[in-house]
């Protein structure tokens, strides 16, 4: 799936990590944007209505939980498609996550093919 | 008491006056050089970020293979740590195919020769950072691993640890095992520190299970480690599950090694709990259900809850009966988990006394709520 009208927002607070995913997807011709920071995120969120979010669960300030949460209360933001990118492999937070409506769940260390493969499918859906 | 005219007191003032002002007038000024020189530090170092990450990225997702500009753009000591700060952190973040290539620019010539100057330092601090940076690379010479060999033996904690880590990035279990070993013998290594080195010292990318057991199995007769760091050793060879040296831990319970050191009896419980090996348990049914330490006999109410087995009820009832409260309420677990006859017992605990009644009441509560 590559197409210019395809947004996704990234909220994820490595500036490495979101470097190189931007880069990835930009090439694979999707609009990105990225947010450092959970409040950042929410408001981009709402601004943007992105056909995907990748959302660390490790964020400064709220966490990645505590957005996900607020995306789903918003009836303009419940039904966007999000993805949990977590350091921890906790079968909680998976258990936790799939229950707020996470459609994939990718933990670090990751690999990029693997997110891509990821994302693309997430997409699809 | 002042004795002059008043014209020179009026002076005096006024000398006082303008040296405050002019110290005022110094302070402000280097405070905003300070600043603006601190600005432009952080300036430097965001264009600097940016050139790197750049550079990094089109190298790993395969964009740029040629190095020669980046090298060229690595100058100072300000370049290489944060070129190797960068590197590291998205490491510990990607894995597959990008981590190789991430590895390969640290060992760009120019960052490599630092980082072998630093090791070659006499500052214990450039050792140390050096030994970090080892820990990150693969390509380690001969050269460099003797000094992490020498440094794993430091006095300096914090040299010792960061040298057997750098030691535990090599493929070899041998020199894994020496870096082990070494920090196995320290009396106040921690806990934590202890496994992270256990964990490091099991190879996940490649199959070393057999020789990796060989070593470990040494290292648990070697004396010279303290009885802790022995249980740790011994919790770690359960959870990592190298099943092969179960026999040997249980000689070890059985023939009663070290059975003076409560860290090495409990972890020798914990294990045979975990590798659910029940010819331990007739043993622990004589010997540590009446241990004097109540860590052990927790321990073995826990190890007695994972064999799952009722002809350990007798056992358990005695241990729900302990002294001490955290024995009582693993001891009750164990029994919740064992069904209907560890039920049944329960039931005839709770007629006993009021106290177990209580306890028993919470515990099942929890278990059907979990």
């Amino acid at each position: 799936m590559s197409d210019e009208s395809i947004r996704v927002l990234l909220i994820e607070d490595n500036p490495g990590i979101s470097r190189l995913v931007e880069f990835k997807l930009s090439h694979e011709k999707m609009k990105v944007v990225v947010a450092d920071n959970g409040i950042t995120g929410l408001a981009k969120a709402k601004e943007l209505m992105p056909d995907l979010i990748l959302l660390d669960v490790m964020l400064p300030g709220i966490g990645g939980f505590e957005v996900l949460q607020a995306i789903r209360e918003d009836p303009q933001t419940k039904n966007l498609k999000v993805i949990m990118l977590t350091s921890k492999n906790r079968e909680e937070d998976l258990q936790r996550g799939f229950s707020m409506g996470v459609i994939e769940y990718i933990s670090k260390p990751f690999k990029l093919g693997e997110l891509m493969m990821r994302i693309n499918r997430a997409l699809e859906k | 008491m002042f004795t002059g005219t008043e014209s020179d007191a009026i002076r005096f003032v006024w000398i006082i006056a303008s040296l405050l002002a002019i110290l005022s007038l110094y302070l402000l000024f280097t405070s905003v050089i300070v600043r603006v020189a601190s600005r432009y530090v952080e300036r430097q170092k965001e264009k600097r970020k940016n050139l790197y990450y750049g550079f990094i990225i089109a190298y790993i997702t395969g964009e740029r293979n040629d190095t020669t500009k980046l090298e060229k753009k690595i100058k100072s000591e300000f370049d290489i740590d944060l070129f190797v700060e960068i590197i590291a952190d998205m490491m510990s973040q990607l894995d597959g195919q990008e981590y190789p290539k991430l590895q390969a620019l640290l060992v760009l010539p120019v960052v490599k020769t630092h980082f072998w100057d630093r090791l070659r330092s006499r500052i214990v601090n450039k050792q140390t950072e050096a030994c970090l940076y080892y820990a990150l690379i693969l390509d380690v010479n001969d050269d460099e691993r003797a000094y992490l060999r020498t440094y794993v033996k430091s006095n300096s904690a914090l040299l010792a640890h960061s040298a057997a880590s750098g030691l535990l990035s090599s493929n070899d279990p041998a020199l894994r095992y020496e870096a082990v070993l070494n920090m196995a013998r320290k009396k106040r290594i921690s806990r934590l520190a202890m496994l992270e080195m256990l964990y490091k010292f099991h190879n996940t990318q490649v199959d070393q299970f057999e020789e990796e057991a060989e070593f470990l199995s040494e290292l648990l007769t070697d004396t010279s480690i303290p009885g802790n760091n022995i249980g740790v050793v011994i919790r770690s060879i359960a959870d990592i599950g190298y099943s092969q040296l179960v026999m040997v831990l249980y000689d070890f319970l059985e023939s009663g090694y070290r059975a003076d050191e409560d860290d090495v009896v409990d972890g020798l419980i914990y294990a045979m709990g975990r590798f659910q090996f029940g010819p331990a348990g007739d043993w622990m049914m004589k010997t540590t259900v009446t241990h004097p330490n109540a860590r052990i006999r927790r321990a073995t109410a826990h190890a007695f809850e994972i064999f799952n087995d009722t002809r350990y009820l007798p056992s358990l009832l005695i241990l729900a009966h302990d002294s001490e409260l955290t024995v009582r309420i693993r001891a009750i677990f164990a029994m919740v988990a064992m069904g209907p006859e560890g039920q049944a017992h329960l039931d005839e605990l709770s007629e006993q006394t009021s106290d177990l009644q209580t306890l028993i009441r919470s515990i099942r509560n929890e278990m059907e709520t979990a």
